[in-house]
């Protein structure tokens, strides 16, 4: 797979305090890339890194035939113009109207004021054109916020917490605005819903104090990785079974989740189990939510 | 140049939508002291004693009557209301402007477009020094429309500006406003973002450096009354000067993109 864009060894912070600690980061033709991470992991950090707002303290960003290294002090004009960011939380001047704050970053960007309208009406937000953003919702305000980051004919189109805050309805609406704009840009996002990852990112980098600890296509990842839950509903004395493997498991909803470490080997072995316990085996399958469970044992301070 | 464009069109939609309203007021301030004073004559003997003199010796008026005692007490009192009323309104735009970006990350943002942090820094001076001489201009149109012109036309009372109060009005007075605003900008710059909250309120000590310029000269006016305004207006013309190369030249090099950007983990 093309790398559209490597970060390589990147050590970066604030002050003294190091946040990222040679990160490595490859975003490749896979349209959507998620960066999954708990708070404090660096995925903001990581995010200014990409948009040039923040210089690493070392390593090397690559993009194309464009190197950002100590040796051009990480600065390149035209670097900047491939990435557009929108941030976490609203950047909008509340004095102004919802047209007025695109037309004034449309002439910050230097775009023809004409996309503005293109924008508004792909995010069915025109007929909040007059409206001055101090009135606007949570939600409005997301989406003005992510008009202002289209306005900037970018290749890279960072969104740091898009869904963070908003109604499932929201959340909805916003999958399908991004699955859109993936065919238009390569989009990398930060999420704390894991299932959002998992429903719409193609590759998934999960990071961790400042490294990515694991990155490569949901796919593949689960395939890799065999740790997880297995779903099992069986009739009989299955407690008695599982507990006499040691397994650590939970019984809700008629189902019993079963964690292991590696779904190939250990799942025959527990069919058998339950087999000789006489127990009665009807459904045996992955969790759903393989991804939270690599998540969670990544993160889980190891 | 784009970049100070989109500014200077945001500042100005900006300045209509939420500051205008300072300029209303200052209007109705200066309107109001002008009615006040031309209704009644609150003075003391000594203070009266003190405008006859002005009157006669230092702006020359041919008759002097209570009207053209009046007149004299706005006329000299004009320059420093203008100077103190422009400097805080400069500096409450300013910090207030200037803080609200840094704060909400709108700065963050600019960092992420073709500008680097001395552009950006540029374009905000000059935004504010544009911002500045607007404000002073409006009140000292305003003063002087109803003070001057209003005296000779509606009351027929003529006197000579002398060359230092025009000196001191023309160029003491705008010099001392933008140093005001360049003073505003420095504290924007450099206030922690703990502090930015309460940046634009009166009640903040910090709104008051911007107006030390104003409040200093004046002091040292009052207690030499002899020093010519020239002699001033080369001293703040040199401070104004310092800070300025400091803050193009200097800024960008000392201040970290995370201080400036008030970028917190």
């Amino acid at each position: 797979m093309i790398s559209v864009l490597q970060l390589k060894e990147i050590d970066a912070g604030y002050g003294k305090i190091k946040v990222l600690d040679k990160l490595n980061l490859n975003i490749t033709e896979n349209k959507i890339y998620c960066l999954l991470g708990p708070n404090g992991s660096g995925k903001t950090t990581t995010f200014r890194i990409i948009s040039n707002i923040l210089m690493p303290w070392s390593g090397i960003i690559e993009m194309e035939d464009i190197i950002l290294n100590k040796d051009n002090d990480y600065h390149s004009k035209s670097y900047k113009g491939y990435i557009s960011y929108l941030p976490e939380g609203s950047r909008l001047y509340p004095s102004l109207t919802v047209e007025q704050n695109l037309r004034f970053w449309s002439k910050v960007y230097g775009t023809d004021e004409t996309k503005i309208s293109e924008v508004m009406e792909f995010l069915s937000i025109d007929n909040l054109s007059s409206k001055k953003t101090a009135v606007l919702s949570h939600g409005q305000l997301k989406r003005v916020d992510l008009a202002r980051a289209l306005l900037k004919d970018s290749k890279i189109l960072i969104l740091d917490e898009p869904f963070s805050g908003l109604d499932p309805e929201a959340v909805k609406n916003g999958r399908k605005i991004i699955k859109e704009l993936s065919s238009y840009s390569y989009i990398v996002i930060s999420t704390h819903v894991l299932l959002i990852a998992d429903q719409i990112a193609d590759t998934v980098g999960i990071i961790y104090r400042g490294k990515v600890m694991l990155e490569d296509s949901v796919e593949k990842i689960k395939k890799k990785l065999k740790i997880g839950t297995i779903k099992i509903m069986a009739e009989g004395d299955v407690d008695y079974a599982l507990s006499a493997l040691n397994y650590d498991y939970e019984h809700k909803e008629g189902y019993y989740y079963v964690k292991v470490h590696d779904f190939d080997k250990e799942t025959p072995v527990i069919v058998d189990a339950l087999t000789k316990e006489n127990c009665k085996v009807k459904e045996v399958k992955i969790s759903d939510n393989v991804l939270e469970e690599i998540y969670l044992e990544l993160t889980r301070g190891n | 140049m784009r970049l100070l464009k989109a500014y200077i069109w945001k500042t100005f939609k900006d300045f209509k939508a939420g500051n205008f309203f300072w300029i209303f007021v200052s209007l109705i301030v200066i309107l109001s002291i002008f009615t006040i004073i031309t209704s009644q004559l609150p003075f003391t003997s000594t203070t009266e004693a003190a405008l006859r003199y002005q009157a006669e010796n230092y702006l020359k008026f041919e008759v002097i009557t209570k009207k053209t005692l009046e007149i004299t007490f706005i006329i000299i009192q004009l320059p420093y209301l203008i100077t103190i009323f422009s400097s805080i309104m400069i500096s409450t735009f300013v910090l207030g402007s200037v803080g609200y970006e840094r704060g909400k990350g709108i700065l963050e943002l600019l960092l992420t477009t073709e500008f680097d942090l001395k552009d950006i820094i540029l374009t905000i001076l000059i935004t504010s020094f544009m911002v500045s001489i607007l404000i002073w201009t409006v009140l000292f149109s305003a003063g002087y429309f109803f003070a001057f012109i209003g005296s000779r036309i509606l009351l027929h009372i003529s006197f000579s500006m002398p060359t230092d109060y025009l000196q001191l009005i023309l160029l003491f007075s705008p010099l001392i406003s933008l140093l005001a605003g360049i003073l505003a900008v420095y504290l924007s710059m450099f206030i922690d973002i703990e502090y930015r909250g309460g940046i634009s309120s009166p009640k903040n000590f910090i709104a008051i450096i911007p107006l030390l310029p104003a409040l200093l000269s004046f002091l040292y006016m009052s207690i030499k009354p002899e020093v010519s305004p020239i002699a001033l207006t080369k001293y703040v013309l040199l401070i104004a000067s310092v800070l300025l190369i400091i803050l193009l030249f200097t800024v960008p090099k000392i201040i970290t993109v995370e201080k400036f950007i008030g970028i917190r983990r």
